[in-house]
């Protein structure tokens, strides 16, 4: 749950203020979707296929702190590989709606 | 006679002015709302679309399965889209074009350039940290 003052930053930094409130709403649960999904293909990209179904096994037990650990171990930019990721989507949005 | 025609002179310039002066501002508000929301549409709809098809490479399990661990896990009490807008901090980005990057290193004055930038940079040091673990061992 993000707070209130994130959200009005969020919504100023996309340059979507002016679109009603239903509309910012469904355009941020998109974004913070294929980000998630994204994110998602660019970690599966870094993993060799038994990596992969190590976690997937992890994921089955519900194992967070050692699929934490495992993927720290196996990819220790992974903040950063989140961040950038996150923030090509957020700029793929901008320009395109910049361009009109 | 005279008195009440120029009035009714001044009163329609006066409702001429105030349809020019009223007019322009309800075009463009109409003109500029349905164009966002259709690019918003557009954009949302062709990033769904390119990860579609790059998800269709992968096995459908792994991906639900890692999906349901991002969701739940890798940012609790945040979320992505903050961390991609840079949300923690108070917008600055109204009017100029931002330039964030010097020249050096390769980077440029396009952030998007830059970022794509960094994610090269980050998957060829992983690659090479994968190759020298493969040599010690």
């Amino acid at each position: 749950m993000i707070d209130n003052q994130i959200k009005k930053n969020i919504i100023s930094k996309l340059g979507i203020e002016k679109l009603p409130q239903d509309k910012i709403g469904k355009i941020m649960k998109k974004l913070e979707e294929n980000i998630q999904r994204k994110v998602v293909l660019e970690i599966l990209d870094l993993l060799k296929k038994e990596d992969q179904e190590e976690i997937i096994n992890l994921i089955e037990i519900n194992d967070d702190k050692r699929i934490s650990s495992f993927l720290s171990e196996k990819i220790p930019v992974i903040d950063s590989l989140i961040k950038a990721t996150a923030e090509a989507v957020v700029r793929e949005f901008k320009i395109s709606i910049s361009k009109g | 006679m005279r008195n009440s025609f120029e009035q009714l002179n001044n009163q329609e310039q006066q409702d001429a002015e105030n349809i020019t002066d009223e007019q322009p501002i309800q075009q463009e508000t109409r003109s500029e709302q349905v164009p966002i929301e259709e690019r918003v549409d557009g954009v949302l709809e062709k990033q769904d679309n390119e990860i579609s098809r790059q998800e269709a490479k992968h096995d459908k399990k792994t991906l639900s399965g890692f999906k349901k661990f991002m969701a739940t896990t890798m940012l609790v009490g945040s979320s992505f889209l903050a961390v991609g807008c840079n949300a923690e901090k108070p917008s600055v980005e109204n009017s100029a074009p931002q330039k964030t990057e010097s020249r050096q290193g390769g980077f440029t004055d396009n952030v998007h350039d830059n970022v794509q930038q960094r994610l090269k940079i980050k998957r060829a040091e992983i690659k090479h940290m994968h190759e020298n673990s493969r040599i010690v061992k």
